[in-house]
């Protein structure tokens, strides 16, 4: 009688405890989910601000010339374009010279300005202390490369870390891309794939744009997360 | 008084037996219970894991009238926690259900990605010819809905509303 009593209690003990973990393993389901929620509720959205958007069509970007062309009676001096009276945004850039005639290929631009059209522009070849040279033969430079570049400022407003693979960029509502894919990395600030957008910084960036449609954009969109920031070039 | 404890000893068994079976039977019940409510709990938390938010310029919105049938582009990102699913998605313009023959999808990036994932941003063609009758910088409301692709055995929708305007 005693035996079974005893098996009674225990078989009521295991089910009693058997029940309680069970309510508390489903608590702790409930409280893991309640946590999550709240951490999930509790990301703050992206906030950034487009400081400014600055085109600048039509710039000179390459400027070349062919062998055979580099005329002769020149001294090492500086290139300057123009396109009827206006000088194509204070376009410059250097050459060396070797015997009187300018080093192919050693051509650097040292400001690329812009050119009112795509027109190629009258060269005016000066020597360093500007003063328009008087070659034997005077060289003649191929049609330049034209492209369009883009300048802006954004500041990252909120307080989390962003990366630049999260933040896409829309010129006039299309051709999207990432800023890393768009960025030109040899001129802009962003280092490289995923560079972290810190809180508070001010990144500027730098996109060298080749013309094939010769569409002169208007806005840059930027989103990132839900939030979707446009601005209108200038 | 051998029998009476004989009698005894088989009520008690007995109510033992019955007891254990009730037991069992409400433990199985609470378990049902709360893995009812636990798979509710994490559909909800699902629900609010997944989301999706047009992207781009909502004033440049293009259309295209090449075609017999006009299309509209628009980007859509993945800004939830979650894969979603592109096939199950559901496109209405101006309230406008567009069939699922009118729609096409696209994924963008380097590398072009496979998977709708967070952040992945979707290229969304839509055609009908009740667009041909859009002028230019006539505002439209857009509204998508989507399915996310199953996460422990579940799945959630997401959807957004957008007024944006046409440009040719």
């Amino acid at each position: 009688m005693g035996a079974s009593v005893g098996i009674g209690g225990l078989i009521v003990g295991i089910s009693m405890l058997v029940v309680f973990s069970m309510a508390i393993s489903a608590l702790d389901a409930q409280v893991a989910t309640g946590l999550d929620a709240i951490e999930s509720a509790s990301v703050p959205d992206p906030s950034f601000t487009i400081d400014d958007v600055n085109i600048a069509q039509h710039v000179i970007h390459e400027v070349s010339m062919s062998a055979g062309n580099q005329g002769t009676g020149y001294f090492d001096g500086i290139l300057r374009a123009n396109v009827g009276s206006d000088e194509c945004g204070g376009f410059s850039a250097t050459f060396t010279t070797t015997g009187g005639e300018i080093d192919v290929g050693n051509v650097v631009i040292t400001n690329h300005g812009f050119c009112p059209s795509s027109s190629t522009p009258t060269w005016t070849i000066y020597n360093m202390s500007n003063v328009i040279q008087t070659p034997t033969t005077p060289a003649t430079f191929d049609a330049p490369v034209f492209h369009q570049y883009i300048y802006a400022n954004i500041t990252n407003q909120g307080s989390d870390t962003l990366k630049s693979d999260e933040v896409w960029v829309f010129y006039d509502g299309e051709e999207p891309e990432t800023l890393t894919d768009s960025q030109d990395s040899s001129e802009s600030i962003l280092a490289g794939v995923n560079t972290n957008w810190y809180s508070g910084e001010t990144l500027q960036l730098f996109w060298n744009d080749e013309l094939s449609t010769n569409t002169e954009y208007e806005r840059l969109a930027m989103t990132v997360g839900p939030t979707t920031l446009v601005r209108s070039t200038s | 008084m051998a029998d009476g404890g004989v009698s005894t000893y088989i009520m008690l068994i007995s109510a033992l037996l019955i007891s254990s079976s009730a037991s069992a039977v409400l433990i199985q019940e609470w378990s049902s219970t709360s893995q009812v409510i636990q798979k509710q709990q994490r559909g909800l938390q699902l629900s609010e894991q997944v989301a999706i938010d047009f992207a781009g310029d909502p004033m440049n919105v293009n259309i295209d009238r090449s075609g017999a049938d006009h299309e509209i582009t628009f980007y859509i990102l993945n800004t939830g926690e979650h894969p979603m699913d592109e096939t199950k998605m559901q496109v209405l313009i101006d309230g406008l259900s567009v069939p699922a023959t009118g729609v096409t999808t696209s994924f963008l990036g380097t590398p072009t990605p496979t998977v709708w994932n967070p952040n992945v941003l979707l290229e969304v063609a839509v055609s009908n010819n009740t667009f041909n009758a859009y002028a230019d910088n006539t505002d439209i409301s857009v509204f998508v809905t989507v399915t996310s692709e199953y996460v422990s055995g579940l799945t959630a929708s997401a959807s957004f509303n957008q007024e944006v305007r046409i440009n040719g």
